[in-house]
């Protein structure tokens, strides 16, 4: 249950994508989100379909991690749906009382749905792809590039933040475990009983992750960590050809897309 | 009345990229009476084996069957299969949430819904039997506490459940040597005392020796042996080869038995050891 959440996890492999700098990845995340954002037809749609879909295979992931990253968001995606479909004013092409779907609707909420569901994909690609550390690392030198003050902390803080997810749903399971072991039931109860039920829960795992947090910050003061000021690294980021090559790639995508968008 | 095993794998993540076998085919009886240990290499699959115990996993095949009663079968509450069956993990005092230590240990007994008396009867029975003073810790925070202590009140929070079975996964780790001379010490009254079934899974292999009277032992999910403790760690060097130790004396016997000394190897405890080297060396004596 717990387990299938797959924020901030990493496929190890070699691909092209696995192989770009960080900070390119970044920058072609956002870039392919204007992209998607400019393509309201079904031409502009198809082009970004057979982006991300070629992104996808590009990157050797199995299917099956992107899919468990997109489950956890149906009901969205599925309100997304049903208020667009059932909402939207236009043609009747169905109609059953008061309920009636327009053409319009339909097409919106396909547009609507898919634009969600490429957004996430694309999204978790970078972080299925890239290292955490790499990708704090980028994270921070486009923050600087940005003029962002205090840009290393802010990505230390995300290292952190993402490292520890594991752990602690590791931790939860075990505690949860534990109080079930003295007869807790989790799963069954009111509203209120339910939230009650939480509290041998959530309080040891407070405990334990302010622990951790003050044993971690004691390891790296006891390593003289003393934030960003003057830091080097032992890994330069480095663009390569490769990089020049996505650029080039995802500013065509943008281009074509916005083309389609406002001159056909 | 007994804990059953029958063919018992688990498999976790089956069917996905994840799937890992921790357990295979397990048969195993835990008879009531007995103190049982459980030793085993990091990731050998114990800590997946005894949450079979009390239905906190469910096998992928096989069965378990808890005094006769399948955990798995429909209609089973499994609420009365903890009670039956405590389970204490390792550093159970991580799972302490509440602001006293008598409500905190009070948590189980009140789960299985007993009222204020029986639960008031219950807590003291059961600090009684960790040696915490009622009304000294009562009303105290058990984050307030020391390592040792917290310890008892996690282990006192699973005995107010009065299960007729306790399983300790580890309960010494991470304690000094008094803390675990204690805690060993409340186990082995636990038994003797209040006649309680007892499995303990522990890294020390001179805590096992001194405890118990049957050995299981299992390697990467599968029963390597399960016999006396005298009998198991007789196979030392088959213990050796999947990373497990053997008691300190019988590495001290093994040595001498290595330098040509004419002791038993089968020896477990320092007492033993003292009383056949002395045999030894005052036959060797008496030869010269």
């Amino acid at each position: 249950m717990l387990k299938d959440i797959t924020i901030g996890q990493y496929v190890p492999g070699i691909s092209f994508i696995h192989r770009l700098d960080p900070r390119t990845k970044i920058v072609a995340v956002f870039l392919y989100m204007a992209a998607l954002f400019a393509s309201g037809d079904s031409t502009g749609y198809l082009v970004v379909t057979v982006f991300t879909i070629s992104m996808v295979f590009l990157s050797k992931v199995p299917w099956l991690m992107i899919i468990k990253g997109i489950r956890p968001l149906w009901i969205i995606l599925v309100l997304t749906m049903g208020l667009h479909l059932f909402l939207t004013q236009g043609d009747i092409i169905w109609q059953m009382g008061f309920v009636k779907i327009t053409q319009q609707g339909l097409r919106q909420g396909v547009f609507m749905t898919l634009r969600l569901v490429y957004l996430v994909t694309i999204t978790s690609l970078l972080t299925l792809t890239t290292t955490p550390i790499a990708l704090t690392d980028g994270i921070e030198s486009v923050l600087k590039a940005l003029f962002v003050p205090v840009a290393h902390e802010l990505a230390m803080m995300m290292t952190i933040a993402l490292r520890f997810i594991p752990t602690l749903i590791e931790e939860t399971e075990k505690i949860m475990k534990a109080q079930m072991a003295r007869g807790a039931d989790f799963d069954s109860g009111g509203i209120v009983s339910r939230a009650k039920s939480l509290i041998p829960l959530l309080v040891p795992l407070f405990l334990s992750s302010f622990r951790r947090a003050d044993e971690l910050a004691m390891a790296m003061e006891a390593r003289c960590y003393r934030g960003g000021e003057n830091r080097t690294r032992m890994k330069q980021l480095q663009m390569t050809g490769l990089d020049y090559m996505a650029f080039i790639i995802v500013f065509v995508l943008l281009i074509v897309c916005i083309i389609i968008r406002f001159w056909m | 009345m007994s804990i059953v095993l029958t063919g018992v794998s688990h498999t976790y993540s089956p069917n996905s990229p994840y799937e890992m076998k921790a357990i295979k085919n397990i048969d195993l009886e835990i008879t009531e009476g007995e103190i049982i240990g459980l030793i085993g290499h990091t990731g050998s699959g114990k800590s997946t084996l005894i949450q079979h115990f009390n239905g906190l996993l469910k096998p992928t095949e096989g069965r378990v069957l808890v005094d006769g009663v399948d955990i798995v079968k429909k209609g089973v509450k499994l609420k009365d299969i903890r009670k039956k069956v405590g389970l204490v993990f390792q550093y159970p005092e991580h799972q302490l949430f509440e602001e006293t230590v008598y409500k905190d240990i009070a948590f189980g007994p009140k789960n299985i819904g007993l009222d204020q008396e029986k639960t008031k009867s219950r807590v003291r029975k059961a600090m009684k039997m960790v040696d915490l003073d009622y009304a000294k810790y009562r009303d105290i925070s058990p984050f307030t506490l020391s390592g040792g202590e917290k310890r008892r009140v996690a282990l006192a929070g699973v005995l107010a459940m009065q299960p007729k079975y306790l399983v300790l996964d580890e309960p010494t780790a991470g304690l000094d040597p008094r803390g675990r001379d204690e805690i060993l010490r409340h186990v082995t009254e636990l038994h003797r005392r209040e006649n309680m079934t007892i499995v303990i899974v522990s890294h020390s292999m001179d805590d096992i020796a001194r405890l118990v009277d049957r050995l299981i032992v299992i390697n990467q999910g599968e029963l390597v042996y399960n016999d006396r403790t005298r009998e198991c760690f007789a196979q030392y060097e088959e213990l050796k080869r999947i990373g497990l130790d053997v008691p300190t004396m019988t590495a001290l016997m093994l040595r001498l038995a290595e330098k040509g000394w004419p002791v038993r190897t089968d020896i477990l405890t320092i007492k033993e050891a003292k009383e056949e080297i002395l045999r030894v060396v005052r036959g060797g004596a008496a030869d010269a």
